[in-house]
């Protein structure tokens, strides 16, 4: 038996009901299936993966699943946590990708994975066949690092990592502090995505103090000892923010004087360092975080707790006709970033379209840019480019690096915005 | 057969990576430059279009920026990454769109 194209269709728009009643069967043996791609995880890594695909062989299937109807993005999320975006600005829906370019949705959750029958189990009960899968769940946070830190306790002292209803609370946490107050975000040690941004975080939420509540101060608890583009954002920071006067609206507690958070205690509303105890009106932990649940529990991680993979095709190393592309895999020199996931996507595309018809593909090369506002108009960056080499990801030696200190902070800022916006278009337009 | 054909796949994949490591995937090197400069080099912002610019300007505004002879934001940092024959093939793959 072979399930052809107009089979994988029918069985695609069957009835959840129809499956779990066992109506849909699939053979014992791994039936030819043409050109099918399943991609697990609608982020910037897997939907961008899913358009470049079609771009590139519009012949063939390629099914999204994801359980959100709508995704918030990372990036900018400090943007409308500092009042510069609405948080509907920075929310896509996967409309387009399903209508103009022909990407089938599965708004579902992927529980298992069998790679010898190369199937798909979802949560509702429907069955997907794959010649190629893509997992691409980003980054999880973990609950078991912080001391007294749970799901429950983020509705008092919110992560807000992922957009959504937690940016809303922290903002909204924010905006009803009283002028005085303290505002406290915890660092955790990386890697987590994208490195800049807790402390693009810090920046904007100064921003805000600086307008409206100019006598309050944020704490930065921070495990790490230094950070990246350290000596960028501190210039930023003594320039907008006071940093290192009395008058400091930003003050940092570095890894090496016990800035790690070990715990938090809920009831008095504080964080627990080696220091002690430290309460504050508004509390942000970032937790440390982990590779998504389906690639720990099939088999993807490693001890790192992230996936390795052979960077050429972003094939998982451990299990095969998967890949593994975004936050979740294992990409070393490139940070874990929004810009890293496109371009992992966009070679990974390739490397898949190539395969599934039979033809070579070579020389990946990637890029990476991560933007930080510390103001609306003073905007740093770092880049980098990277090429294949000895079966590894190498920077280019000569090439990329951060913002010069006579760069145009200014100009940076509006192509941050920019950025933002193609970037979007190019995973969700 | 399906077995066949993805092996050999993966077997001229395989070849492909051994004698053109250094060699880079021109498609892909513009496809990393739609990332900022909008998907088929169509911008939703201030960076600018790169769709359907003369070959020529293309090439000279990016060896410019490799040499340091052209002031810009992450430009010169990047463009110091890609050889002048990438460079070259870069320009003609955007001038090949029509604006």
């Amino acid at each position: 038996m072979s399930l052809s194209r107009r089979d994988f269709l029918a069985l695609l728009a069957a009835p959840a009901s129809m499956a779990l009643s066992g109506c849909v069967t699939i053979p014992e043996q791994t039936p030819y299936r043409g050109k099918q791609v399943v991609i697990i995880g609608g982020g910037f890594a897997g939907a961008t993966a899913a358009k470049y695909i079609k771009r590139l062989d519009a012949s063939i299937e390629v099914t999204l699943v994801e359980e959100q109807l709508s995704y918030s993005t990372g990036p900018a999320n400090n943007w409308v946590l500092g009042g510069l975006r609405s948080l509907h600005s920075i929310t896509f829906n996967y409309r387009t990708l399903r209508e103009k370019h022909g990407i089938h949705l599965v708004p579902d959750t992927a529980l298992r994975i069998d790679p010898v029958r190369k199937i798909v189990h979802l949560k509702k009960g429907l069955i997907l066949p794959y010649e190629r899968l893509i997992v691409a769940p980003g980054a999880e946070l973990r609950w078991d690092s912080i001391d007294g830190y749970s799901p429950q306790v983020t509705q008092t002292m919110p992560h807000a990592w992922r957009a959504g209803a937690q940016i809303n609370l922290l903002r909204a946490q924010l905006l009803s502090m009283k002028d005085g107050g303290t505002v406290i975000i915890s660092i955790p040690p990386p890697p987590y995505g994208c490195p800049t941004a807790p402390y693009e975080r810090a920046s904007l939420l100064a921003h805000y103090l600086k307008q409206f509540k100019p006598k309050s101060k944020l704490l930065i608890f921070d495990a790490q000892d230094d950070f990246a583009l350290q000596n960028l954002f501190i210039e930023g920071w003594q320039q907008l923010y006071g940093f290192g006067t009395e008058r400091a609206l930003i003050e940092r507690i570095a890894g090496n004087a016990g800035g790690e958070v070990k715990g938090v205690n809920v009831s008095q509303h504080a964080i627990v360092t080696a220091n002690g105890e430290q309460r504050a009106e508004v509390i942000n932990i970032i937790p440390p975080q982990q590779a998504g649940l389906i690639a720990r529990e099939q088999g993807l991680t490693d001890v790192t707790g992230w996936c390795p993979v052979d960077p050429l095709s972003w094939e998982s190393s451990t299990v095969p006709n998967i890949h593994v592309i975004g936050d979740a895999s294992l990409a070393s020199p490139m940070p874990k970033s929004a810009f890293a996931a496109n371009s992992q996507a966009k070679s990974c595309a390739m490397a898949v379209v190539a395969s599934l018809n039979a033809r070579a593909f070579s020389g990946p090369t990637w890029m990476n840019t991560c933007y930080s506002l510390l103001s609306p108009h003073y905007g740093i960056s770092t880049t980098m480019v990277y090429r294949y080499r000895n079966a590894q990801i190498a920077q280019v030696a000569q090439a990329g690096g951060q913002t010069p200190a006579e760069s145009n902070k200014q100009l940076e800022a509006v192509y941050a915005d920019s950025w933002y916006n193609n970037i979007t278009q190019e995973a969700f337009g | 057969m399906a077995i066949k054909v993805a092996l050999l796949g993966w077997l001229s994949l395989f070849c492909g990576a051994l004698w053109a490591e250094e060699v880079a995937n021109i498609e892909l090197i513009a496809f990393n430059c739609f990332t900022c400069h909008g998907e088929d080099g169509r911008s939703q912002g201030a960076a600018p279009a790169l769709r359907g610019l003369p070959g020529k300007y293309v090439q000279q505004t990016l060896e410019d920026y490799r040499a340091s002879l052209r002031p810009g934001t992450i430009m010169p940092r990047i463009a110091k990454a890609y050889t002048s024959s990438e460079i070259k093939a870069l320009a003609e793959y955007f001038a090949q769109f029509k604006q």
